[in-house]
């Protein structure tokens, strides 16, 4: 089974490279990664796909959410 | 006021009150050097031998003083030379602030001279990392950085910026920025649960990790403790949160614990858990760990709880406040005293012996510095040590050349302190061009090299698990130790006998000046007790005895 995350975050790439390189030392196996800028362009969204492996989904939220720039986590 | 981008850089720094920088020069930090060289009392720089010597030592400075350690460092080998530095903050929690130089904007992305992209780097051993993009942003993202580094969980912060911004003029606007207002709710129905879960255990234990110093929670946890009656077993990094001359203290638990401590531990039904996150060293095989206890697990970080080891009874929030709910709601309760068997040590080597008289020489209130390796694991075991920030060690992430650097920062940030440095001869000499800064600025820390000619504890391993196939640990007596000491201007000594020691000892004990003791000792004087991998805490072996590799070491 897969569940997708969604956070919205500060719109630099190096936000989306933290995000990533954090899930994939913990054990996640990414299935997708989207990230788009929002319509002002201040911010963007970042949905990450994840694979029903390592820790739980909820440990990602969590840990995604720790993230300096990160300022949503949900699940769709 | 319209500042340069170095200028700015340098009026944030007077505004978070820093005093005390470590660094080193180089061409992308030449502006923010030539703006340095304006800076007034009481903000001073340090200039290290090695960048690494320069985290290390914002680092040692940091976790001693409670503030947040800055380091200022160049481009490219200048930045690449701080990671283990970084990444050794990090695992420990240590606020820093670490700012690096980079080649101007014209030339990124060109393999340019002194170019890497840094932010890349240190993205998972920082808390947070960015290059600043224009000198405007610069205010903004440093008085940010300070805020990370020291709120919540403290981290490791980098900064990087691009010489040419340096140059650049900006306003600087002289903003007070609000500490971080994000207060976090404490869950009153799980703190119940765990109190009711508390108030039902026979034989409950607390395990003071590293995590009580940091919130500054010794003292309500001391309060908490001896109201309560309960013992208290500490990790490493917890070594000092609780007084370990306290009778309820059962002292060190992990892998190379005591037996009283390990006993206890796993003897309890019920584990409070404070700011420690069950790391593999602590737990031993995570299956056998504690399988009949319930565990109450309180810290700061979300990410930390149930991380290594499955909680029953979460809890997330500042430590203090969550100790002194427990405290009050748990008035009255007292458990019965536990058997203190197993407490008094009976091992004797030369090496506790040794400890033992540096610590009677400069008392509870030195601190002290280690290295990483036997050394190491003989402070923790024996020193004893009664209060927090005062047992500086690189836990986490185990950093052999760590001590030297952080007993310079140690020193600079309580210079009305002594500090001793306990070092092994290997960990030593992968940073002992430090001396060269301990010698200049005359730095009056006490080092001594607990000298097994070797590096005892991957020896001690290779003694035990691999059949004394001594791989590339015996060691070459390459380096006099007395010589080198003496080639930077720092008197040295050698001492191959207790009474040799004590004499040294009384020596140099109102000395202010910076001195190295070389001890020598033999290398087959092991750490015990040690749990073999893939063992349970209770299987734990206390002398020597050949093993067999029945798992991957």
């Amino acid at each position: 089974m897969e569940r997708t995350l969604r956070a919205y975050i500060e719109n630099e790439p190096e936000v989306m490279m933290r995000v990533t390189a954090l899930l994939k030392r913990k054990g996640y196996s990414m299935r997708k990664i989207l990230m788009e800028a929002d319509e002002l362009k201040s911010g963007a969204w970042l949905n990450i796909t994840l694979a029903d492996e390592g820790p739980t989904f909820t440990v990602a939220m969590n840990t995604v959410g720790k993230v300096v720039d990160v300022h949503t986590v949900e699940e769709i | 006021m319209k500042l340069s981008g170095a200028q700015i850089v340098i009026e944030c720094l007077n505004a978070q009150k820093v005093e005390t920088i470590f660094g080193f020069p180089g061409g992308a930090v030449i502006p923010l050097y030539d703006a340095l060289y304006d800076a007034k009392y009481p903000m001073k720089h340090y200039r290290t031998c090695h960048e690494q010597g320069a985290v290390h030592a914002a680092d040692g400075y940091a976790r001693t003083t409670g503030k947040v350690g800055v380091c200022i460092v160049t481009s490219g080998p200048g930045a690449t030379n701080t990671i283990t530095g970084i990444a050794t903050a990090y695992m420990d929690s240590v606020p820093l602030v670490i700012i690096t130089g980079q080649v101007g904007r014209p030339l990124l992305g060109r393999d340019s001279f002194q170019e890497v992209d840094i932010t890349a780097m240190t993205l998972t051993i920082t808390k947070h990392c960015e290059m600043v993009k224009t000198a405007s942003q610069i205010e903004s993202t440093l008085m940010r950085a300070f805020e990370i580094a020291r709120s919540g969980r403290p981290g490791p912060v980098l900064i990087d910026i691009p010489k040419d911004i340096m140059i650049q003029v900006a306003e600087y606007r002289g903003e007070v920025m609000k500490p971080n207002s994000v207060h976090q709710e404490l869950d009153h129905e799980a703190i119940q649960i765990a109190i009711d879960a508390l108030k039902n255990a026979k034989n409950p234990v607390i395990l003071a990790g590293g995590g009580v110093g940091l919130a500054s929670a010794s003292n309500v946890l001391k309060e908490f403790a001896a109201r309560s009656n309960i013992p208290v077993v500490n990790t490493l990094m917890g070594s000092g949160a609780f007084p370990q001359s306290h009778h309820l203290s059962y002292g060190l638990i992990g892998m190379h614990g005591s037996v009283a401590a390990n006993s206890c531990l796993s003897n309890s039904d019920v584990i409070l858990a404070i700011g420690a996150r069950f790391s593999d060293r602590v737990v031993g095989a995570s299956e056998k760990f504690c399988s009949g206890a319930k565990i109450i697990q309180v810290d700061i970080d979300i990410n930390e709880v149930g991380k290594n080891k499955e909680i029953m009874y979460p809890i997330v929030g500042d430590l203090g406040k969550v100790l002194s709910i427990f405290s009050e709601k748990l008035d009255g309760y007292r458990w019965e005293s536990r058997s203190d068997a197993g407490k008094k040590c009976d091992v004797d080597h030369k090496a506790k012996q040794m400890l033992s008289a540096i610590r009677q020489t400069f008392g509870e209130d030195a601190i002290v510095v280690t290295e990483v390796g036997q050394h190491q694991m003989w402070t923790a075991q024996y020193y004893g040590f009664e209060k927090t920030r005062k047992f500086i060690t690189s836990g986490g992430l185990g950093t052999m050349g760590f001590g030297l650097g952080a007993a310079i920062g140690s020193q600079i940030g309580n210079p009305e302190q002594t500090v001793v440095h306990i070092a092994g001869d290997g960990s030593f000499k992968m940073n002992s061009n430090e001396l060269g800064t301990v010698s200049k600025y005359n730095i009056p820390i006490k080092t001594f090299v607990i000298n097994n000619n070797a590096l005892g504890m991957v020896r001690q391993w290779q003694r035990m698990f691999c059949e004394s196939r001594f791989s590339e640990t015996d060691g070459d007596d390459s380096v006099d130790f007395v010589k080198l000491a003496e080639a930077y201007g720092i008197a040295g000594y050698r001492v191959k006998s207790q009474e040799e020691l004590e004499a040294v000892l009384k020596k140099i004990k109102n000395n202010k000046s910076p001195v190295v003791v070389d001890c020598i000792i033999d290398h087959d004087e092991n750490v015990y007790p040690i749990i073999p991998p893939g063992k349970g805490i209770t299987e734990m072996v206390t002398a020597f005895e050949t093993l067999k590799r029945e798992v991957s070491l």
